[in-house]
């Protein structure tokens, strides 16, 4: 079943041309970047620019978790509005393992994202800005950075296929999860004002803060573990409540 | 995808070794010429084939298929029935098709089932089937002894008599004239020729209409 999904992973022009969205932005937010800074633009300025600063920004900002999100929206709705699902389950197969396999092509296609992101916009930050020129780097925080983002973007690639499963419709699943990236953090952030009289920060619990919070080559501390533990429980429950969602539902 | 694509996934879920297995089904089933055509951009019998090929992969010995015809146009439907029977008797391959499209059923079918409310209202063979619902010419006739005689004598011997004066005839329903002329010249009285007839619909229905009440 895992083969097969890589099978349609590999047919699938979605992840293609996700794969070169990805690829476009990371060559080019650099180049943007640069000539803002060219330009005298105010708002850059005073932002330390290099690859390496540029590579903590970008997955700070939702450019990837959107694009997983628009990925992992058709490739899953796709399938019950395409009736392939259906197919499947009559044939038997069990619905746990269905879900499994899906989860892990999505996770190593949000995976394969990362790794062509990352080296092209290093690559494209090197052309137009330098590797490091104000001496930030450290290669373990860098892959302590990376690990972090990808356990994050996996807890978020959980809860889109989950909403995926449980919408089964390309339209639906793109705009909540379009929704969960971009308008959610912002609620969530409106709610914190609410909830700072009594000390609690609801939006510490959601994986787009912890997101911003260990892009960042010097994270505050406990930033890591946070995150680590946000990711730990987000894939856990996307895993599981999309799975049970997936396993009650009637699909027709 | 492709329609040898997505059979290609379906090989590889089922954990089927040979790939030889789906160009020889998508020959089987008609599909072999579509190339690099989209399943997408196919017509619905095309895709209804499709999955009927799909079906077919890890070589089933009974095929249930739920409303295989609906939403068909006519060409459509000729070729899955083409196909159901040429399973049938090629691969002999035993088939359940649930449907309510009485008239295609009348063409394939060869065993009945009539479920009505989740229980099984009736079941009956195809011959079975075409004895509750073929044509018939009744003859209501003064002499039912006489009458059955010449007729035993001179046409077939294939008609019942009914509780009253009437011979039912249902085979040479165009020898009505001969017939009559017959019965007239030996001084039997034919009183009226009924032709009828129980469409496939109309026997679902009064069977259906039986169990309701």
């Amino acid at each position: 079943m895992v083969k097969s999904e890589f099978y349609k992973l590999k047919k699938s022009r979605p992840f293609w041309i996700c794969l070169c969205v990805c690829i476009f932005v990371a060559a080019l937010l650099p180049f943007a970047l640069s000539q803002a800074v060219a330009s005298g633009e105010p708002d850059v300025q005073d932002l330390s620019l290099s690859a390496v600063e540029i590579t903590s920004y970008a997955f700070s900002m939702p450019i990837l978790t959107l694009v997983a999100a628009v990925f992992t929206s058709v490739f899953v709705s796709g399938e019950f509005t395409h009736g392939t699902m259906k197919n499947y389950v009559s044939k038997g197969f069990n619905r746990t393992k269905l879900f499994g396999a899906k989860f892990l092509a999505c996770a190593v296609a949000v995976t394969l994202m990362m790794v062509v992101f990352v080296p092209v916009i290093l690559l494209s930050g090197t052309i137009f800005l330098g590797f490091d020129p104000h001496g930030v780097f450290s290669l373990s925080a860098f892959i302590g950075m990376l690990l972090a983002v990808w356990l994050l973007m996996m807890a978020y690639t959980a809860v889109f296929i989950a909403i995926g499963m449980t919408l089964r419709s390309n339209g639906a699943s793109i705009g909540v999860n379009i929704c969960l990236v971009s308008i959610f953090p912002t609620l969530l952030s409106a709610a914190d004002f609410i909830f700072k009289r009594i000390g609690f920060q609801i939006s510490t619990g959601w994986i787009d803060t912890n997101l911003s919070a260990v892009a960042t080559l010097t994270p505050a501390s406990g930033a890591l573990l946070t995150g680590v533990l946000v990711g730990c429980v987000w894939l856990l429950l996307g895993v599981i409540g999309g799975t049970g969602m997936f396993r009650r539902q009637d699909i027709k | 995808m492709t329609a040898q694509e997505n059979m290609e996934v379906c090989r590889i879920a089922l954990g089927i070794q040979d790939q030889q297995i789906i160009p020889d089904l998508l020959e089987f089933v008609g599909l072999h010429e579509l190339g690099r055509k989209k399943t997408k951009d196919s017509s619905l019998g095309m895709k209804q084939r499709l999955m009927i090929a799909i079906a077919l992969l890890d070589r089933p010995e009974l095929l249930i298929l739920d409303e295989p015809m609906n939403g068909l146009d006519p060409t459509g439907i000729i070729e899955v029935r083409e196909l159901l029977l040429k399973l049938n008797r090629e691969r002999h391959l035993t088939i359940i098709i649930s449907s309510h499209i009485l008239e295609e059923l009348s063409k394939i079918a060869t065993h009945y089932g009539v479920i009505h409310k989740g229980k099984m209202a009736d079941e009956f063979t195809a011959a079975e089937l075409e004895q509750r619902c073929r044509k018939e010419l009744k003859f209501l006739v003064s002499d039912p002894q006489a009458a059955s005689h010449l007729i035993r004598e001179a046409v077939t011997d294939h008609f019942g008599i009914s509780s009253g004066n009437e011979i039912i005839l249902h085979d040479f329903l165009d020898q009505a004239g001969r017939i009559n002329r017959l019965l007239l010249e030996s001084s039997v009285e034919v009183s009226a020729i009924i032709p009828g007839e129980q469409g496939l619909e109309d026997y679902f229905t009064n069977l259906i209409g039986e169990r309701t009440a």
